[in-house]
Formats: C-alpha cells, structure tokens, sequence
C-alpha cells in the first residue's frame, strides 16, 4: 500500500506540515492562534466575516474564533483605539495560544481542542486526497524537556499523538533539534571518515529553543530552553510599552539585528538587546550541558541553526560571534542555514516519514514470494 | 520494568538498541521492549564492564491477547516518573526510614491525582489503588472537555512548493538499515 509521508512541526507560533510531491517539498503553514469575539459582539462577527476569515464556533460559551494570521490583523486593530494597559487587563481581549512554551497546557482544556482542530485542517492542506484510516504516516516534532522550567512535555505529545491516530494516521513522534539534524544532514569527519547526520541542531522557536547533539542520525544529548522567540517579545513589549502582537509583527517585517543604527528606534534597540541575551543565554545552557564530559570533543562539530526566530537579518552573524567567545568544547566546523530555516523542522520530520516509507516498501518487496514459489503454490 | 543506570561521567551509546544515556542517567529497558533488551549484544557487553548499571528488573510480565489494550504514554510515564522520584527521594533518606512514613507520602501523592481526575470523573472511588489511577488518568484526558465546536473549514494554511532534489530520505534510510542490521 503507498502510504503518504506527512512531517509536521508542531510548533508554538506556527503549524506546518508537509509532504512530498511530484519532486517538489509542499508545505503548509498555519499561525497558531485564535482571537475571541463574544456571540454577543454582533458588529465584530460582522467585521471579520466580510474579511472572509476562518472561524472556529462555540457553541457551549456562544464565542467565535477567529484563526491564524486573521487573528493578529484584528487585535492590532483593536490595539490601535485601546491602550496597552486596557490591552494587559482584559484576558478576552488578547490574542491567544493553544500552546505555551513549546507544550499545550493540560489545564486549557479548549487550547488543546483548539490545537486538535488546527492540526486536522493543517494537514487536510497537504493532502489532495481524502486518506482512508492507515494510508498515511505522520512524523511530528516534540520538544525535550526543558531545563530551566518544571514542566514536561509527556502530556502534550500524547494528546497529539491520540488526534493522529483519531484522524486515522500513524503517528511518530521526533525531537525538534533531532529533525534540525535530519534537514540538512550536516556530517562530522572522525579518523578520515565521514559520519553523516552528526553535530549539533538547534531549532529556535517561539516557545521554545530545542537541542540536539546527534551522531549517525542519533540523539546522544536532546535538551529545550523556555526562554525562547516568545520570551523577547515579551521582554520588549514590557520595556517599550507595546501589545506583543505589534512586536511580534514588527520583528517579523523590519528586524535587522546587522545594523549599526540602534538609536532611532526604540523597539530596534530593544530587540537588539533581548537578541543578543538570548543567544548568550542558549549558549551557556549548551556549555553546562556538554560540561559532564571528561573530554574535549576531537572533531570538528557543525551547527545547523533554524526555526522561526533566526530568520531575522544578522542573527546567524551574531550566533557566531557568541558561540566563538563562549568556549565550547568543541570547535565549530560551520554553522548551517537551511534555505528555509522556518521549515527545518517540519523538512526533518518529512524526512524521517520518507525514510520509514521508503524502508517499508524494501520490506515489502524483500517479503513478497518469487514468481516460481506462487507457481509451486 | 527494568531500570539500568550509566555509571560513568560520559555519553554512552547503546547503538543495537538505538538509545544513548547521559552521565549517570537511569533508563527503562522496557519501554523498548523486553526481547530486545535482552538480545542486545552491547548491552550486555556494557553490563559486563561495570559501564552500566542493573538497578532494578521486574519479572518480565505475561502478554495478553486482550481486546481491551489501554496503551498510553501518559500511563506508563506517570507510573515511571512516580517510582523514579521516589526511589531517588528515599535513597537519599537513612535507611531507618519506616515504612509508615513511606504510606503516607504515596498516599499525599495520590490524593493529588484524585484531585485533579475528579473534574472530568466526578463520581472516581476515592479507594482506587494507584495502577488505576493512571488508568483513569487516560481517560479523563480522552474525555476532557469535549465541548461543542465546529469549524467553517476543512483545510487551512498558505502553501507554499520548494524543488526537492537532494536524497536526504534515502541517506538516512540507509544509515538506518546499517544500525539495524549490526
């Protein structure tokens, strides 16, 4: 049976899943959030319905949602007639994640349907055909726990993996730094010889920022920070007085973190700074985690850096002035821009799918009998 | 379950049953299966060296056909994170600790679980035994409030189409196979 391959990235800000198709990678993308317009708020529904919008209806709480990139347009409308305080003391009025941190919520009993939701229409983006149950494979990325927070990450890959299975696909789940990997397939050299898919993976996300130390295609050292793409737009937000929608917006738009004119812009100024904090931050997190190692690792290790929050201009240039002042123990062989560093990890699980694919057919041919044994039969 | 543990300051791979373990970090063989453990080469090799470590091994339990399988992660993790802090709680307590003392921090533990199961099953003994109050746990998560929802889409999201010409899938099936096949 040909079974379709589907990576998903299951990520706080965006869900993007994947497949392959005629030669070519398609991928499809989906902002992971939903703003609520009370049943009540007749002129708002009708607002954002004209605007050909996608909605989510509650029935039991008479709410509608909008969804995705529709629901940051309409809270920066709304910050625009309301201050940022008005914004701060009305949850009803903020825009909201069914996810947090890298990791749904068990307490948020609607983030987790919300999410469940998503996903569905997410990967229905992917798939032309309706699948029947069994026809097809999802790889999906989990976090590693986290070592600055005391929360793990069992409960929100279950539950993802129980809407898989619902939906009728076969779930597998895959670290996030681990798919980094798995994407750009970056390789170390040991005593002349070349050992493909090894180094070290970060995926730097909203939520969180994921590592993985791989050799030969395997985790020997996965770990997550909390302080992630979220974390600077929050710490901008307090420091300049703004609703974290138009930061958000502002840094994806305009961000150049090579530029020498910090002084016009406040909020530049301010990204710089919680940027650079942050890099330094995930370092020293990589130094102490490496640190129970007897030894200084003898090759050379490559680094491939991706997610949505090294995009900005200048961030890779940074990174790499960081980690060289940090005294790793290791020395860098390169560091690795996938050409899409927002895709990289939906493009790892993509590629752990196609290679289980691919391994079953082997199996399938290897199994089938000869022609002379059905004869003899 | 089958605990072992990395003795040493460094990463140590156990590459036939495709896991590495931290400095000094305990694993579940189980969760790979008990077969399979028992059959890998370097795992025993390992154990031979005094590298790694028999914590703890349980007889190995009987298989069922049963038609009802409750298999969920949340179960088996609850239950292993629950003897983990535990065991590593006691271990650090004189070895004088009565059994009293023990009783009564499970039974802490599990007036916690209750509380947080009684909102999706309201009408859960409070006598349950702590292996089904993991059971249970999966079932409050599948019936967690289902409320009424409907959605004015079936698919969502922006496409986007990228020229796929590199192997990478057939690279790492291979190394796959490689592993596989030591």
């Amino acid at each position: 049976m040909n079974k379709k391959m589907i990576g998903l990235d299951v990520g706080t800000s965006f869900l993007i899943a994947s497949t392959k198709k005629n030669n070519k990678e398609v991928y499809n993308i989906q902002r992971d959030c939903y703003f609520i317009i009370p049943e009540g708020n007749k002129r708002a529904i009708k607002i954002a319905e004209s605007s050909g919008g996608n909605f989510i209806y509650n029935k039991d709480r008479g709410e509608y949602y909008l969804i995705g990139q529709d629901a940051i347009n309409f809270a920066n409308l709304l910050s625009t007639f309301l201050d940022k305080d008005e914004v701060d003391r009305n949850a009803e009025i903020q825009l909201k994640r069914p996810m947090s941190q890298g990791v749904l919520n068990p307490k948020d009993k609607l983030g987790a349907q919300m999410l469940e939701i998503l996903l569905e229409g997410v990967i229905e983006g992917v798939v032309d055909d309706v699948l029947a149950t069994g026809e097809g494979v999802v790889f999906f990325s989990v976090p590693a726990d986290p070592v600055d927070g005391d929360y793990n990450t069992i409960f929100h890959s279950s539950r993802i993996e129980q809407k898989l299975e619902a939906l009728g696909y076969e779930p597998h789940s895959l670290n996030e730094g681990l798919a980094v990997i798995y994407s750009e397939a970056p390789s170390v050299i040991v005593d002349g010889e070349e050992i493909p898919f090894s180094g070290l993976g970060m995926s730097f996300g909203g939520g969180m920022i994921n590592v993985c130390f791989a050799y030969r295609g395997m985790s020997l050292l996965e770990y997550s920070t909390s302080r992630a793409g979220d974390w600077i737009d929050e710490q901008v937000a307090k420091v300049t007085n703004t609703p974290i929608s138009v930061i958000t917006k502002y840094k994806e738009d305009n961000l150049d973190l090579a530029t020498e004119d910090l002084t016009s812009n406040e909020m530049l100024n301010a990204l710089h700074i919680f940027y650079d904090n942050l890099i330094k931050y995930v370092l020293h997190h990589l130094k102490r985690e490496l640190s129970g190692m007897d030894e200084r690792i003898s090759y050379e290790v490559p680094i491939v850096v991706a997610g949505g929050t090294s995009r900005p201009k200048g961030f890779v240039e940074l990174f790499k002035t960081r980690a060289e002042k940090e005294d790793l123990p290791f020395t860098i062989k390169e560091i690795i821009i996938p050409k899409e560093p927002s895709y990289a990890v939906s493009k790892g699980c993509l590629v752990a799918a196609l290679a289980e694919g691919e391994e079953e057919e082997e199996e399938e041919i290897v199994n089938k009998p000869s022609i002379d044994e059905e004869d003899s039969s | 379950m089958w605990r072992i543990r990395n003795k040493t300051a460094n990463i140590v791979l156990i590459d036939d049953l495709g896991i590495s373990l931290k400095a000094y970090q305990d694993f579940d063989l189980d969760l790979l299966g008990r077969d399979k453990s028992e059959n890998s080469s370097q795992l025993a090799s390992f154990l031979n060296r005094g590298i790694i470590e028999n914590i703890h091994k349980e007889k190995r339990e009987v298989e069922t056909n049963s038609s009802i399988e409750i298999n969920s992660l949340i179960t088996n993790s609850v239950r292993d994170a629950m003897t983990a802090f535990t065991q590593e709680f006691f271990s650090k307590m004189s070895e004088d600790v009565s059994q009293g003392i023990i009783n009564g921090f499970t039974g802490v533990l599990k007036e916690k679980f209750l509380e947080n199961l009684s909102i999706e099953l309201p009408n859960l003994n409070n006598d349950v035994g702590f292996d089904e109050i993991s059971v249970y746990e999966t079932q409050a998560a599948i019936l967690k409030g289902k409320e009424d929802l409907s959605s004015n889409f079936e698919q969502i999201g922006q496409k986007q189409e990228i020229d796929s010409s590199d192997d990478i899938a057939e690279q790492l099936r291979k190394i796959k196979k490689e592993r596989k096949n030591k």
